[in-house]
């Protein structure tokens, strides 16, 4: 239980994918328009990741170190093409919503970075937990990263407009206040986290 | 803390020289996945084709509010004008000509914009909605709303941006294809009654 506990903390926070990993930069930053954006993209991720690095995990054993990549490209790729045709079958409402996100998790450098450094090297369920954890810190950073942006560019959150059609810096919507809100938010964190470390050297607990 | 990477190995040794282990292995994997793919794409074709009509439908039925029963692709008798590409007669329960819905599908700011366009039997609007769009969240998408749209009812001939429409502010070419979308929908319909196109 606790190996899990440790792998899921890993994905949340000590090895953020993208605060600290800085992975999957571009559907960060072209999706992250509203909150519910990043929710809805983060969550998709995340269904994705589990169930890749699960397959992986399983397949490891068969598929020859030489083409590896190649493997893990179409074992990703059916995934998410058959995720795709499912979903505009049985769930048009969430296929509508979703539709544009899902073809772009399949060139998610988060699948193939996870696929590659950790599925193909542990056995499924710790993968499966390990993709639940980094899928969750890549949707905490991508709802977090939607807030700001929609907070600041549309003065509202998840919809909800706070202060009327007048507040608004349309800049935070466009690609370049993408890149300012992640900036500052990775900057935060990197504060937070080396005061934590000072912290915990300060103590004199070497961990 | 145990590193979880390290948890085990991966047991499949690296032989360098062979070369038909992996390009069958890898072949296996892609028949197994493709085989995978088209299954699902057997098992949803109709069901996605299904669903595309149903949401075509409940547009034109939004639309026409009640008195919507059934629509007839008409195919001759008019020419298409622009971004028009379907036009439809729609009757209500009693096969009566209740009017005609204009699919046009202009290029907007982000790529093409799915519009249907209801018209009463004079080629005055009804209503517009949008089908699909990929306009920039928060700044072109608000062409797909309510509040942009509602602007078109009631209105015939030749619209024109800022006059007989408001655009949207920071979305002018969003706001521009959607006007043009409309005016190509009322020229089509009216070269179908033989009527004038409005200048």
């Amino acid at each position: 239980m606790n190996r899990y506990k440790s792998i899921l903390c890993n994905g949340l926070i000590t090895h953020n994918p993208t605060f600290v990993q800085l992975l999957g930069m571009c559907p960060t930053l072209a999706v992250t328009t509203s909150a519910i954006n990043g929710l809805a993209m983060g969550l998709s991720t995340m269904v994705v990741l589990m169930f890749s690095n699960l397959f992986i995990s399983l397949l490891r054993k068969f598929i020859p170190e030489q083409i590896r990549i190649a493997a893990y490209v179409v074992v990703i790729a059916g995934f998410v093409s058959a995720i795709d045709l499912l979903l505009q079958a049985f769930l048009p409402e969430l296929s509508g919503t979703l539709g544009l996100y899902i073809p772009l998790i399949v060139v998610n450098c988060i699948i193939f970075a996870r696929a590659e450094s950790f599925a193909s090297k542990n056995p499924p369920i710790d993968s499966m937990m390990d993709g639940i954890g980094m899928g969750f810190g890549f949707t905490l950073a991508l709802t977090l990263i939607g807030l700001c942006r929609e907070f600041l560019g549309n003065g509202s959150i998840f919809g909800i407009n706070l202060f009327g059609q007048s507040f608004s810096m349309l800049i935070f919507i466009m690609p370049a206040g993408a890149f300012l809100t992640l900036g500052f938010l990775l900057a935060a964190v990197r504060k937070i986290s080396f005061e934590k470390k000072q912290e915990s050297k300060d103590e004199g607990g070497a961990r | 803390m145990q590193n979880p990477s390290d948890l085990e190995v991966n047991p499949v040794g690296k032989n360098k020289n062979g070369i038909l282990k992996p390009t069958l292995a890898l072949l296996i994997l892609c028949l197994a996945v493709a085989l995978l793919l088209s299954s699902v794409n057997m098992l949803t074709k109709d069901k996605i084709e299904h669903n595309k009509t149903l949401k075509t439908n409940e547009a034109i039925a939004s639309l026409f509010q009640g008195t919507f029963d059934s629509f007839e692709e008409l195919t001759e008798g008019f020419t298409y004008v622009g971004s028009a590409d379907a036009l439809y007669k729609v009757y209500d329960a009693g096969h009566i000509l209740q009017g005609f819905v204009c699919r046009a599908t202009p290029t907007g700011f982000g790529g093409d914009i799915g519009l249907l366009v209801a018209m009463d039997k004079n080629a005055t609007v009804i209503g517009v909605k949008v089908l699909y769009s990929t306009e920039t969240a928060g700044v072109g998408s608000k062409v797909t709303e309510d509040r942009y749209l509602e602007q078109y009812a009631n209105k015939s001939g030749k619209l024109v941006l800022n006059e007989d429409i408001d655009a949207i502010t920071g979305a002018t070419i969003s706001s521009k294809n959607v006007l043009t979308g409309v005016n190509d929908s009322m020229t089509t319909c009216r070269s179908l009654l033989g009527l004038e196109v409005a200048q």
